[in-house]
């Protein structure tokens, strides 16, 4: 936990020291016209910086912030990928995919001006200048283009928010936010949760605010974001390239300890024991423990199309037998386990369970699993992966 | 029977009936009399403890009313009002059943005893072909028989009737109040009524008791009551006051308004 | 039960009447445990009679024994149980209220459960062990406020219909103000507030059976005074019914029956209203067969709507108070055209 922030933390102040230092030090090159917005070969150079702290990322924060304004060499071609990072360029995950059908990167330093994001429903926004203030209605949004060194100037309120969005206005719930102070704000663009666009887009619209509605709740989703902010946002391709393949690398090493194990089953609930859902393959964790070769009771079972959380039946879970049981709720992890404990032992059914036998009743912590946190889920995946193959 | 002394009732604030007292002895007919809103109704609800004095004191028997355990009050006392709620599916013979209840303990169901007054009750109000029809399937004079049976099964020694012919047309209030008579005459029965038409007051009725703005005017028997002046004071009505050349009996005759401010209403016009 | 004084005849069409209705709660108890049976048949994995046979009977571990004798008949068990005291309490509050439209919600029973678990659930997930608890209390504070506000000088139907409007808008919004405001966490909870036997153990077996036994015994004891609660106050009054009283200790135990329900198995409206309406189109109004009537068809409905609510989508569950709301719905409007002997 502790090293993923402090990655962040690295990675935001070095992408901010490095676009301030571009942005005064020398003029665009690319770009004539608009001055101040395109610093485009900026993008380039936090590469190494962001790569430099991975490995050990609790500590070297003043090491990994100083070599930072010594770097910024003007790369003269903009599409060159980071330097110094070296894993490949291709993605192991099949989670890539749904961005991949977006196109490639590379005629966007040729119109630098026009600004493009495309929502899962397809719907695309296009500006004319690239925003830049911006309002990220969702907290896992507002972190992540935070680390790619876009501060937000308003986010929804948390108490969950990383210190570095600290002085960061907080405007209310991502569900209903108080658009008096969002219009204050004045925002050039607002990005919300697209579970809220058929209840904010109208009220955004009669606003005259500029919205586009993320969909960033699994794992995947937010490399997929990470990529089209990368080309949207001031042409840093490579600097969110450098943020994914330090994921990827990682994710690598987590899903390595997958592979030629047996495939566990595995349940995953979520809620408290009075009233709990399953959380599907399609869920932020499920998505992750399937990455991690683990099978979900509920594969095969939806009965919605790509539901996260299903009600599904109790004689289901006892004939699919898990071998691991994943708890999510909301509450401090002990005194969950301990509600669970009880309800476990009043209900003998749970005791004919392997998972229960064998004592491989995991209760996650709600930080990093109640919902995708953005960068620091590389993290949960890593601690998913010891808790299923220890 | 019933004494009640100096009795005031107030609904909510607003006091209704000031300083009343009165006394029914047994076996006589009283009726209450009195314009709309004279108070009228809230003493025979008081005198049946329904509605509570805010001062005063009403006494069944010797006992006070309000002391008396509720459920030996409905075994000496029945109280009909004027509105009744009938469940839709209720027979004559379940509705007059209820009559029992007073007398049964909570755990215990009808036995012969019970059957049998009832069956006496449905017999005294003329209702045997009817017993196992539903109440709502009566005429209006036939449910108010229905309901003074569940009234008798009680068997009280005093019957109290707020406006029981209200409802009827005159061949069922005549029916009515022959069926009062009759209880009255071959059971002693006493009876405490409130009517407002002053004729079958004055020709069934023992005594009379008129009631005007909360208090009570006049007292006794009809040929001493009903007077014309009284009944100018009390209704703001000219009247003509008679004997029947047949039946001998009193009635009386409305020629008009004693007050000709018409404006006003009937019972403000002498306040 | 209490039939048996009644049934000697005295005339021909009354003594029909009585056999009449005394057949309908035979065929209701029959109806009722052919269900109870039947629903260990039906479930989201499917068993041959052969094999239920054996889990009943046999001494193997099966996993079929499993999930009869462990998930299928608890859950039975709680739905037999919750269906009649929702029944009986609605039952009792049309009579307190002397309104056909008076179920368990009217009194604030509801919505005070519902506001006390869900900021358990939401707010203090560490204290789930405590949701029942305080769910019933909830409902308690809820139902003493809705009286609390309706007494003045006696209880009065409309305004505890008034006072129960007013406490359950208030209590209503907290629900909803917390759902909004924990939004993330609302999906954990969501089949609790539609009321579901999902997950009900012979804990939850052990937990509700004494209350309920008490409560319903207690319902039992209501029939006289509901019964004359039926006939107007005056009319009560003047058989020797403290009114007051009895509205209070009907209210009081219509709350209880509601209250150890909702604690147990969440928010399950429908059955207070419907229940007793229903029997009173095939008994009539007369407690001493309605209330039983009510008992019986609660546990029937429940039991039913549980099996279908785990059988219908398998393997998904659905909340059974969606189940009652589209089947029941439907069959009482059918029930109130077809008419009977009480017509509304």
């Amino acid at each position: 936990m502790n090293r993923l922030l402090a990655l962040v933390l690295v990675v935001a102040l070095a992408v901010i020291t490095v676009g301030c230092a571009t942005q005064t030090a020398q003029p665009p090159a690319v770009t004539p016209t608009p001055a101040a917005a395109t610093p485009t070969p900026a993008a380039a150079t936090p590469a190494p910086a962001a790569a430099t702290p991975a490995p050990a990322a609790a500590t070297p924060t003043p090491a990994a912030a100083t070599p930072t304004p010594s770097t910024p060499a003007p790369a003269p071609s903009a599409p060159a990928p980071g330097p110094s990072l070296t894993p490949s360029p291709a993605p192991v995950a099949p989670a890539v995919a749904t961005l991949t059908s977006t196109p490639q990167p590379a005629p966007q330093a040729l119109i630098p001006h026009v600004f493009r994001l495309v929502e899962t429903d397809g719907t695309e926004l296009v500006l004319e200048e690239i925003p830049r203030r911006v309002v990220a209605l969702s907290v896992n949004t507002a972190g992540v283009l935070a680390s790619m060194g876009i501060m937000p100037v308003g986010m929804a309120t948390t108490a969950r928010a990383h210190h570095i969005l600290r002085d960061v206005p907080q405007l209310g719930t991502p569900m209903s936010p108080n658009i008096e102070r969002l219009r204050a704000l004045r925002p050039d663009l607002v990005i919300a949760n697209i579970v809220f666009k058929p209840s904010l887009a109208p009220i955004f619209r009669q606003h005259g605010l500029t919205a586009y509605f993320i969909d960033n709740q699994r794992y995947s989703d937010v490399i997929a974001n990470l990529e089209m902010f990368g080309r949207a946002f001031f042409n840093n391709a490579d600097h969110a390239q450098a943020l994914i393949d330090h994921i990827r690398g990682r994710e690598r090493v987590a899903l390595a300890a997958a592979r030629g194990r047996p495939q566990p089953r595995v349940l995953i609930i979520f809620g408290t024991p009075q009233a709990f859902m399953l959380s599907t393959q399609y869920s932020y964790v499920g998505e992750m423990v399937t990455m991690l070769g683990g099978r979900n009771v509920t594969e095969g079972m939806t009965v919605v199309r790509h539901a996260q959380t299903i009600p599904l039946s109790m004689e289901n879970i006892i004939a699919f037998n898990p071998e691991i049981i994943l708890r999510i709720s909301h509450g401090s992890p002990e005194q969950v386990a301990q509600m669970f404990q009880r309800e476990f032992t009043q209900n003998p059914v749970w005791g004919r369970l392997d998972a229960v036998r064998n004592n491989r009743v995991i209760d996650l912590p709600p930080v990093l699993f109640m919902s995708n946190p953005g960068l620091p889920m590389i993290d949960a995946l890593e601690a998913l992966a010891r808790f299923m193959y220890p | 029977m019933i004494t009640a002394q100096n009795i005031n009732l107030c609904y909510d604030k607003k006091t209704v009936v000031w300083d009343f007292d009165f006394e029914v002895r047994p076996g006589e007919i009283v009726s209450l009399i009195g314009p709309n809103g004279s108070g009228k109704s809230t003493v025979l609800k008081a005198i049946s403890r329904l509605l509570k004095c805010t001062c005063g004191t009403v006494h069944l028997d010797g006992y006070d009313i309000y002391k008396l355990p509720t459920r030996e009050v409905a075994k000496k006392l029945s109280i009909l009002s004027q509105v009744h709620a009938t469940p839709p599916d209720f027979t004559v013979r379940e509705l007059v059943n209820y009559g029992r209840v007073p007398h049964q303990q909570w755990y215990e169901t009808l036995n012969q005893e019970d059957r049998e007054i009832v069956a006496w009750a449905i017999a005294q109000t003329r209702l045997e072909q009817f017993a196992d029809r539903t109440v709502n399937s009566l005429s209006g004079g036939e449910r108010q028989r229905a309901w003074i049976a569940l009234a008798l099964a009680q068997r009280p020694q005093v019957l109290l009737l707020d406006e029981p012919t209200t409802f009827l047309d005159i061949c069922h209030q005549i029916e009515l109040l022959d069926l009062v008579k009759r209880l009255n005459a071959s059971l002693g029965l006493t009876v405490v009524m409130v009517l407002h038409d002053i004729n079958h007051a004055a020709a069934y009725s023992h005594r009379l008791v008129v009631i005007k703005d909360g208090r009570k005017v006049a007292e006794g028997a009809p040929v001493d009551v009903l007077t014309p002046k009284l009944l100018s004071e009390v209704y703001n009505v000219q009247a003509e006051i008679a004997y029947h050349p047949k039946t001998g009996k009193l009635y009386f005759h409305a020629l008009g308004l004693a007050c000709a401010k018409k404006e006003l209403p009937c019972n403000q016009a002498t306040a | 039960m209490t039939t048996r004084s009644e049934a000697q005849p005295t005339a021909a069409p009354r003594s029909l009447r009585v056999v009449k209705k005394a057949l309908v709660l035979v065929l209701a108890l029959g109806l009722l445990l052919t269900a109870a049976v039947v629903s260990l048949r039906f479930g989201s994995l499917s068993f041959s009679t052969a094999e239920i046979w054996q889990a009943l009977f046999g001494g193997e571990e099966t996993l079929a024994k499993i999930i009869v004798l462990d998930v299928r008949l608890p859950r039975m068990l709680v739905a037999l149980m919750v269906g009649a005291n929702l029944a009986l309490s609605g039952a009792l509050l049309q009579a307190v209220m002397r309104n056909p439209l008076a179920d368990p919600g009217l009194t604030g029973v509801s919505t005070g459960a519902a506001l006390a678990g869900v900021s358990i659930m939401l707010v203090f997930p560490q204290w789930g062990a405590l949701v029942p608890f305080a769910a019933f209390i909830g409902g308690a504070i809820a139902c003493g406020l809705v009286f609390l506000l309706a007494w003045k000088r006696g209880l009065d139907p409309i305004r505890i219909i008034l006072a129960g409007v007013a406490v359950n808008a208030v209590f209503g919004g907290g629900t909803s103000l917390l759902s909004i405001l924990y939004s993330d966490r609302i999906q954990g909870i969501l089949m609790w507030l539609n009321g579901s036997i999902a997950g009900r153990s012979w804990h939850h077996v052990r937990l509700l059976a004494p209350y309920t036994a008490v409560a319903l015994v207690a319902a039992m004891l209501c029939i006289k005074p509901a019964n004359l609660l039926q006939l107007g106050d005056d009319a009560a009054r003047n058989l020797g019914l403290n009114v007051n009283v009895a509205r209070t200790v009907l209210s009081f135990i219509a709350a209880f029956l509601a209250g150890i329900s909702v604690s147990t198995v969440g928010l399950i409206g429908f059955i207070g209203l419907i229940i007793p309406h229903v029997c009173r189109l095939l008994i009539g109004s007369d407690y001493k067969f309605m209330l039983p009537l009510s008992a019986l068809l609660g546990s029937l409905l429940l039991i039913t709507a549980d099996a279908a609510a785990r059988t219908v989508f398998r393997p998904v569950e659905l909340p059974v108070g969606i189940i009652m709301a589209v089947v029941g719905g439907p069959f009482f409007l059918y029930l109130l055209r077809k008419g009977g002997t009480y017509r509304v």
